[in-house]
């Protein structure tokens, strides 16, 4: 085990609030009209929405807080059922960027119509592997075989656990 | 008491500690009843007591003493005498001074001190002699926190009552009290010591006295604790909330002027921590020493308290002002508890000293904001530094100016000028003087903050106004000299506010706000000395006025300007300004009444209605005008409508009488004489239709009528009896005049009604439906005239169509005859009369129309309402609109509780069948509307039949209609024989279920569940339904979260959960399937076992949600999915509990408190999470029996094998990986002797869609078997560990837990399985037993075996059932008995040598079926089962032997190792021949001659993995070191001897092995081994008895269908050879399941290795394993 963390101080941002009612809300006024899944629904799914919430597996902060995701990286195509996240390390070398991207595709693919085509990438020029970070997240195959591992399914169930505050 | 010995006897019992508190309090309350009576007195009591009260015996003097003072405080308000109370108070005096005795010496002294008003008081020289007492010999911290309380009680009640007395004391009562207090802790007794300081304060005011002089130790006592801060839980804070003593150390505080040196700098500094309640409390102390110490001592520091003021101000104040609505009237910006407690503190400095005022005069920072106001025109341009500048400083001035009228005058003169100065009002001259500037450019310099503190100045004059008004009568307020500068700026500020308001556009609502909000201010001076004129206030007026009818859309300037004029309404209101009064109703209400009756104004219809409204709601005065010019608007609007025939004129009606009925009706009891003008306003109503004879105008304009009609049936329900006379009689002469009253005529031809469509007049129909109106809001009281016509007359109405009609039917017949008193509806008709004319007044057939049904309906023959209803006669549309009539008039029945509700009930369920009585087929829409009409009289109606229109409600009269009409709607589903008839009696039902209260079909849940879930389903095929299904749903989802239903939602899962499953899918309605999943998600957390079989459904419809097209949806379906995969984590406490069986208690070891433990369900393939917490005071490990948790051993279990314990007080997860376990397995604790009370079962299920192999049986039994001791099972171990002889056997046998009825005390506890007949039961059994290999059977039923350790079989039938200790059986029980009989079923032990001591003894259970009507049976017939004999060793292994795996060709058939080994049982010699085993030697036991010696450092699947040396040796040998015939009736004795060792036996990975195991008669002649395998299941290939034949035997194998299992019995002098692949890497242990024989070490350990694949590897070690605690250099 590699002691100590690797990014042991963290700037914490504010959660910022969220004003759910400027969406349109269909749901009342037309019972056939379609609410398209749209940027702020996953955004909400990573982060604030349910009881569960993202974490960092380093600290009891929540993705959002880390400025790891912002709602701003999301981008959503419903009809074209194409999802993309990219994400932002806290550090450069942050070894724990895998595990992010990870716990991140595993919530929407759990959250998400299997429809969906999940794409997780690290922001650009945010990390020091860049590249293989981004390789090792979208194979399908090495997704499959990382579930495989209970040790990595472990701290993905981790990351996904419910934060009780 | 009559006898002495009596109260001895109570005495005793007192004084004896060992009782309990209960008898204590017994005793106590006996001796205080004799004593109050008056049998016994006080000083016989005390003689009698002589003995308790002296004694040398510390605890009887000490509780004899607690006595008496518990009894003189019960008798506190009983006389005594005062020599008495004088001896007694002597005598606790005294027992101060004794520390044994203090605690009932202080209660004594307290509970005498505590004495007033009543005959015999302690004298002040006693009290002072206890004071004195105390203080010397009384430690207080030292004592207990209940004696301290007492202490602290007693001295604030001698501080309280004796002042005089204490003053003597002087020095010495400061001394005690000081020293008592010193170091306290507990908030209840500090809340007392902070009291006592305070008294001490005030009893020593002088200077010179003992306060003074120790003021500076006593205030070191009491700042300790300041800020107080709470470190306990909040559980205890409820005792004293935090508030209150902070409050209690405040007063302490400022007690005394002499604590000031020291208290001021303590609290300033406090003030400038960062904590806020350290800064909260410091001011409100601050507060309260202002206000006790007096101006002179705190002059010095009035500096230093300014600043920290300032600093409070400026830190906590925010920049964000609101100019909403809501602000207009408060301070515009959110105040926190600091921030409000400086401007408190403020308030009472400058109330308490003027001169603080020249603080504030002076300060540079309050001057800057002055100087720099003017660089800032509008409010958005301020940065938000300044923003915070004038909002502090605004403040600081507005609380100054409030506080009193020297330092307003000071404020003003200082300020204003300057203020007035930079709004440009005044201007300096040459010469230094201020002069009016005329015709001064103020628009141009509009300054924010200007305007700001201008704003905060006036409004806090105000206050100053209505302070000194209420306190005093001072001479009004003109020769102030605020006043006068006020006055002489009003019209030149007035001006500036308006030029404000008007100059502002839109976007900037600042300026518009503050303009509005300094005209108010302006406005609302009162008095006759008021700084502004009465036309000045008229100008404010009319430019409020303007500003509201000026605009044409609806502005934040527009909402201002009215909130602005309502407050001023209700202010001239309040203090009956008359003057100011007419101006505000000559130019605001007039202007607004009028354009509401001009309607040719810019200003929307709605506006106007809402500005007129509110604005003349503030004064009855106005309302009055205001309903004239709504009266006079409507008489006009109407007559041009209808008279002219204009179109236009009547839109705006509607939305007038809506204004009538939402604004002024819900006021009626407010305003004084409103009912009176409503009434008028009706009337007049009545009056303009009445004039209005001829309509020119044919459009009937619905929403007028609907309008009306509302308005009508309000103000009629609001009216009183006499004016709803008025308006009845009113109404009445309308309709008589019109030409409704020919309608009267009944009967009626079918032809003419058929031919009356809606052909009434629309002045006619007006006329009808208002008069409906007006019937359905009357009273019962008020009296109708005519009621029969009036009843025909509606009759008649509705069967053409007219809803009100009913409606009004309904209401007549509701209220018929319920009135007391003489005037009343029913003066001229009963309701039996108005029923026989409803329901038997006959309508003549028409000849023409019963051409379809000649036969039955004869020309001329005469019907009645109901056979309309079943569509005898007439046309369809006649016979819906009589169903909905019925159903109004049933509901005004209903609701009075008549019993003709129920005949109308059944004339509606007639309708829904699909033919009538005579065969005619109803048609689908009469249907329909009958199913609604339930709805009619189930629902609450909004429009009539409700409190509001005083309808007769009487209560329950839902549930009563419910029960009624239940069973008939549910027998008539069952023989319901068309669809459609079926839909439409769901359709009924569901309106009957969701209406009725909830409770109520919670307590029916059983019966209603099948029908709610049936009409659910029928619901969701057509989307007319869909609003219904939903309510039905609703009651569904309410059913599943009570605890009431909880047990038949169990029962009904699998329905529920496939109807919920299709209504996720239902596509008509999405809070449909909102619903739905949400009730899903909540059906998740019912018993886990319910709902397991259907999580791949449940799943599969959440998932496909999770692609709703609705957003909320597509949450709850997230939320659902998240609820589904949790559900594998369980934690299991262990811990201790006492548990009664066989007449004793003892504590035992249990998984979450449960005795057998809970069961565990999975799917076949899951992985499960066990978190195991350690709360006992012994070891534990827990071991899943059967599970073969492939490469993980880690979590198996056995102690130091595969983990060492998990101690006391520790945790670890269990990982349970479930590959190819099919069935039952079962868990159990695996340390020591643990796992007698420590398990519970493992119910596997097969994962869908495969299913079980054999018929699903319909209810599920967990059957364990277990034996019981009463002694701790840990004192049998430890006994027979140290003797060496053989552990003392069980007391009991049980099932689940219970020993049965033939053990004693057990009557009750016995194991009773209920079952209905023809229903199949699947057993899933256990042998939990420790030392016993059982059989068992059920009394004439016999068992299907279909499964054995987790493993399915072939179907065995059988009559009995052998089952070794560790072996599971899914066993298949018919219930096909005679059901009148009650059967036993039992277990007992097979043993077959009979040398070797064991529990012969039996349990049983009972069978019993719960269909059968006769619950007594008598004993004949009652039936045991036949079990076989104890040592019928052929009985045993036959069934064994008879159980063969479902499938075929699985053992391996080559082999490529064979392991033989005995399993023998040995003796040790012990020195001296000194243990209790057979010819005092120790017992032992061993495999190939080894007896296994467990490690007892570190376990050996560490000592593997790791590597670490000396814990195992790996040569356990592969046949038996010594080879002799195992099986002779006589053994040499040296064969008895083991070798102790820790040996294992390394296996390569994938290894066939074939194992045999050769039992021999060693020590005792032999017995029959349990072996258990971990780790893997095996292929019992052979058996048989005697010495094994390696040759012979393996030709007579089974390896077509052998037994898959993981526990084999070795038979008595037997073998048996078993096969495996050794696939599973690990450490895994081989033991006999006697837990004596595993003790004695009949045990070898396996190690597999890990192979080359990466799936052949052991998994690496979970981060929480236990710790072992081992020397070794690793």
């Amino acid at each position: 085990m590699v002691s100590g963390l690797i990014n042991e101080n963290p700037i914490v941002y504010e959660r910022k609030e969220r004003v759910r009612d400027v969406r349109t809300d269909s749901s009342n006024t037309n019972e056939l009209s379609v609410d398209a899944i749209d940027q702020l629904e996953v955004f909400d799914i990573l982060i604030a929405h349910h009881i569960r919430d993202i974490k960092d597996p380093e600290h009891p902060y929540s993705l959002e807080q880390l400025k790891v995701l912002t709602e701003d990286s999301v981008e959503v195509d419903d009809t074209k059922s194409h999802v993309r996240v990219t994400f932002t390390p806290t550090v450069e070398h942050c070894s724990m960027a895998t595990i992010i991207g990870l716990c991140v595709r595993v919530k929407l693919m759990r959250s998400l119509p299997p429809r969906y085509k999940i794409d997780i990438r690290v922001a650009p020029g945010t990390h020091a592997t860049e590249a293989a970070v981004n390789k090792q997240l979208n194979d399908k195959e090495r997704v499959a075989a990382a579930l495989e591992n209970p040790n990595l399914v472990e701290m993905v169930d981790e990351c996904l656990s419910p934060s009780f505050e | 008491m009559a006898a002495p010995s009596q109260l001895t006897e109570h005495l005793e019992t007192f004084v004896d500690v060992t009782r309990s508190p209960t008898h204590h309090a017994d005793s106590l309350k006996a001796i205080v009843a004799s004593l109050e009576k008056g049998v016994l007195s006080i000083n016989q009591l005390v003689v009698e007591m002589d003995m308790y009260l002296t004694t040398t015996d510390d605890v009887v003097r000490a509780r004899g003493i607690l006595l008496l003072a518990e009894i003189l405080n019960h008798l506190k308000s009983k006389p005594l005498d005062n020599a008495v109370v004088h001896s007694l108070i002597g005598f606790f005096t005294a027992k101060l001074a004794e520390w044994r005795s203090v605690r009932g010496a202080l209660a004594g002294c307290l509970a005498l001190i505590k004495r007033k008003d009543v005959a015999g008081v302690v004298t002040a020289t006693d009290a002072e002699a206890v004071a004195k007492s105390m203080a010397q010999y009384v430690q207080v911290q030292s004592l207990a926190l209940h004696d301290r309380k007492v202490c602290f009680e007693l001295l604030e009640c001698l501080l309280e009552q004796y002042p005089e007395a204490m003053i003597n004391l002087g020095d010495l009562i400061v001394y005690a009290t000081s020293e008592a207090i010193d170091g306290e802790k507990d908030p209840p007794c500090l809340m007392v010591a902070f009291h006592t300081v305070e008294l001490l304060a005030r009893l020593f005011p002088s200077p010179s006295g003992p306060v003074a002089s120790m003021a500076s130790d006593l205030f070191e006592l009491i700042s300790c604790y300041f800020p107080l801060h709470y470190t306990h839980t909040k559980g205890d804070e409820a005792s004293i909330p935090r508030e209150d003593l902070s409050r209690g150390l405040s007063l302490a505080i400022s007690s005394t002027p002499f604590f000031e040196p020291y208290a001021i700098p303590l609290l300033l500094e406090k003030l400038s921590s960062s904590l806020p309640v350290a800064k909260v409390d410091s001011l409100k102390c601050l507060k309260d020493c202002v206000m006790k110490y007096g101006v002179n001592r705190m002059k010095k520091h009035y500096e230093d308290i300014w600043s920290a003021i300032k600093d409070a101000l400026y830190s906590s104040t925010g920049t964000d002002m609101s100019f909403g609505l809501e602000s207009l009237t408060s301070t515009g910006f959110e105040m926190d508890e600091i921030h409000r407690e400086a401007v408190n503190l403020l308030q009472t400095l400058v109330k308490q000293d003027v001169s603080f005022v020249g603080l504030i005069v002076d300060d540079t920072r309050v001057n800057m904001v002055f100087d720099t106001i003017s660089r800032y025109l509008r409010y958005e341009e301020m940065p938000d530094t300044s923003k915070l500048e004038v909002l502090v400083v605004s403040q600081i001035l507005s609380v100054s100016a409030r506080a009193s009228v020297e330092s307003c005058n000071m404020i003003f003169e200082t300020f204003f000028f300057r203020l007035m100065n930079t709004l440009g009002i005044v201007e300096k001259t040459s010469t230094g003087d201020l002069v009016h500037k005329e015709n001064s450019t103020v628009s141009t310099r509009l300054y924010h903050g200007g305007l700001h503190l201008c704003i905060e100045l006036l409004t806090a004059t105000r206050d100053i106004i209505s302070s000194s008004e209420e306190c005093s009568s001072t001479p009004g307020c003109a020769q102030q000299s605020w006043c006068s500068i006020v006055n002489r700026f009003s019209v030149s500020l007035i001006e500036a506010f308006t030029s404000a308001v008007q100059s502002s556009s839109d976007d900037c609502s600042a300026d518009a706000y503050l303009g509005v909000k300094g005209l108010l201010a302006m406005g609302m001076f009162w008095g006759g000395s008021s700084p502004v004129s009465r036309s000045e206030f008229e100008k404010i007026l009319t430019t409020l006025t303007s500003l509201i009818t000026a605009k044409s859309a609806k502005t934040v300037k527009w909402e201002l300007a009215l909130k602005a004029l309502v407050c001023m309404g209700s202010f001239i209101d309040q203090y009956h300004e008359s003057e100011k009064a007419l101006s505000y109703m000559g130019i605001v209400v007039e202007t607004l009444v009028s354009l509401v009756c001009s309607n040719h104004c810019s200003l929307p219809y709605p506006m106007i209605l809402e500005a007129t409204s509110e604005v003349c709601s503030t004064s009855p005065k106005y309302v009055e005008k205001m309903v004239q010019g709504f009266e006079e608007a409507f008489c006009s609007s109407f007559s041009d409508f209808y008279v002219n025939g204009n179109p236009k004129s009547i839109e705006n009606c509607p939305q007038l009488l809506e204004c009538v009925t939402n604004k002024l009706l819900p006021r009626v009891t407010e305003i004084d004489g409103l009912g009176k003008m409503l009434v008028h306003f009706a009337i007049s109503m009545w009056n303009q239709i009445e004039s209005s004879v001829v309509f020119s105008n044919d459009v009937t304009g619905r929403d007028f009528v609907e309008a009306a009609m509302k308005t009508m049936r309000q103000i009629v329900g609001v009216a009183l009896v006499d004016s709803q006379n008025s308006i009845i009689q009113k109404a009445y002469n309308v309709i008589s005049s019109s030409t409704l009253p020919a309608m009267k005529s009944i009967p009626l031809t079918f032809a003419a009604l058929e031919g009356l469509q809606r052909d009434l007049s629309t002045r006619d129909e007006l006329i009808l439906s208002l008069f409906a109106s007006v019937i359905i809001g009357a009273s019962p009281k008020a009296s109708i005239p005519d009621v029969k016509s009036l009843i025909k007359l509606f009759l008649v109405s509705f069967l053409k169509g007219y809803i009100p009609a009913a409606q009004a039917l309904g209401s007549m017949v509701n209220k018929l005859g319920t009135g007391s008193g003489g005037t009343n509806i029913s003066n001229n008709c009963s309701l039996e009369e108005a029923c026989d004319i409803i329901f038997h007044e006959s309508f003549a057939s028409g000849n023409d129309i019963s051409s379809d049904d000649s036969s039955k309906t004869k020309c001329g023959s005469e019907t009645v309402l109901a056979k309309i209803c079943l569509g005898f006669d007439g046309s369809l549309d006649l016979q819906t609109r009589a169903i909905t009539g019925l159903a109004w008039i049933g509901k005004g029945l209903l609701m009075r509780g008549d019993g003709r509700v129920n005949e109308i009930a059944l004339v509606l369920m007639e309708c829904l069948k699909s033919t009538n009585s005579s065969g005619n087929a109803l048609h689908p829409s009469a249907m329909k509307h009958a199913a609604d009409a339930f709805l009619i009289l189930m629902s609450d109606s909004g429009e009539c039949l409700n409190r509001k229109f005083h309808a007769v409600i009487r209560p329950l009269y839902k549930q009563r209609f419910f029960s009624i009409t239940v069973p008939i709607l549910e027998s008539l589903i069952v023989n319901s024989q068309t669809p459609l008839s079926r839909r439409m009696l769901h359709v009924a039902l569901a309106h009957v279920i969701s209406n009725v209260p909830v409770t109520v079909v919670l307590d029916n849940t059983k019966k209603l569940l099948p029908l709610i879930l049936e009409g659910l389903s029928v619901l969701s095929v057509d989307s007319v339904d869909k609003e219904t299904l939903f309510s039905l749903l609703l009651v569904l989802s309410g059913t599943l979260t009570d605890i009431k239903g909880q047990q038949s939602v169990s029962d009904n899962a699998h329905r529920i959960i496939e109807c919920l499953v299709k209504l996720t899918s239902y596509p008509h309605l999405m809070v449909v399937r909102e619903t739905g999943i949400q009730c899903l998600a909540t059906l998740l957390e019912l018993p886990h076992g319910r709902i397991y079989p259907f999580r791949r459904e449940v799943l599969q419809a959440v998932t496909k949600a999770l692609d709703d097209p609705k957003r909320r949806v597509r949450e709850e379906a997230i939320k659902c999915r998240e609820a589904c995969c949790t559900a594998h984590h369980y934690t299991f406490t262990v811990k201790d509990v006492p548990y009664k069986k066989l007449c004793s208690t003892k504590k035992i070891l249990t998984v979450n408190g449960q005795f057998p433990g809970q069961t565990l369900k999975a799917y076949k393939g899951d992985t499960i999470y066990v978190n195991v917490r350690n709360r006992a005071s012994e070891n534990i490990t827990m071991h899943w029996h059967g599970v073969e948790q492939p490469r993980n051993p880690w979590s198996d279990g056995p102690e130091y094998i595969t983990q060492c314990p998990i101690r006391p007080g520790s945790d670890f997860l269990y990982k349970v990986i479930f590959s190819i376990e099919d069935t039952t397995v079962w868990w159990h604790a695996h340390s020591s002797w643990t796992r007698a009370t420590v398990h519970g079962l493992i119910f596997v299920y097969p994962r869908p869609p495969k299913s079980l192999p054999f018929p699903k049986a319909d209810h599920e039994v967990p059957l364990i078997l277990g034996e019981w001791w009463k002694k701790d099972v840990r004192k049998v171990v430890k006994l027979f560990t140290r003797t060496g002889g053989d552990p003392n056997v069980s007391d009991a046998l049980t099932i689940n837990g219970h020993p049965g009825f033939l053990y004693p005390c057990s009557k009750s506890d016995t194991f009773e399985l209920k079952v209905e007949k023809t229903k199949t039961y699947r057993i899933r059994m256990v042998n939990a037993a420790m030392n016993l290999i059982l059989f068992f059977a059920i009394a004439k039923h016999n068992l299907a075996v279909v499964a054995a350790d987790g493993h399915y079989t072939k179907p065995l039938n059988a009559t009995y059932i052998t089952i070794s200790p560790g072996q599971t059986l899914d066993l298949l029980l018919h219930a096909d008995q005679n059901p009148k009989r009650t059967y036993y079923m039992a277990a007992r032990a097979y043993h077959s040598n009979p040398v070797i001591n064991f529990n012969n003894s039996t349990t049983i259970g009972i069978l019993r079926y719960t269909s059968s009507k006769c619950t007594k049976t008598s004993s004949s017939s009652k039936r045991y089962p036949k079990l076989p004999y104890y040592n019928d060793t052929s009985a045993a292994f036959s069934f064994f032997t008879n159980i063969t795996s479902l499938y075929s060709g699985q053992a391996p058939v080559k082999i490529s190792r064979r392991i033989i080994s005995t399993v023998s049982i040995n003796l040790l010699m012990c020195p001296n021949n000194s243990c209790e085993g057979p010819n005092g030697s120790r017992l032992a036991a061993s495999m190939n001659n080894i007896s296994f010696v467990t490690p007892s450092h570190v376990d050996i699947l560490k000592a593997y993995y790791y590597h670490i040396k000396g814990v195992y040796g790996t040569r356990f040998p592969e046949f038996p070191p010594l080879v002799f015939n195992f099986t002779a009736e006589d053994q040499p004795l040296f064969l008895q001897t083991p070798r102790l060792a820790t040996e294992v036996k390394m296996i390569k990975y994938g290894e066939a092995l074939e194992i045999v195991l050769q039992g021999t008669s060693l020590v005792g002649g032999g017995i029959d081994h349990p072996m258990h395998l971990h780790g893997f299941s095996f292929y019992v290939v052979g058996v048989g008895f005697g010495n094994y034949n390696v040759s012979e035997d393996p030709s007579n194998y089974n390896l077509e269908d052998p037994p898959y299992r993981n526990t084999v019995t070795v038979p008595i002098n037997g073998w048996v050879a078993i096969r495996f692949i050794a696939d599973n890497p690990g450490v895994w242990f081989m033991h006999c399941h006697f837990d004596r024989h595993l003790s004695w070490g009949m045990n070898v350990v396996f190690i597999v290795k890990n192979g080359r694949g990466r799936n052949q590897q052991i998994l690496p070690p979970p981060p929480d394993l236990p710790p072992c605690y081992y020397n070794s250099i690793v």
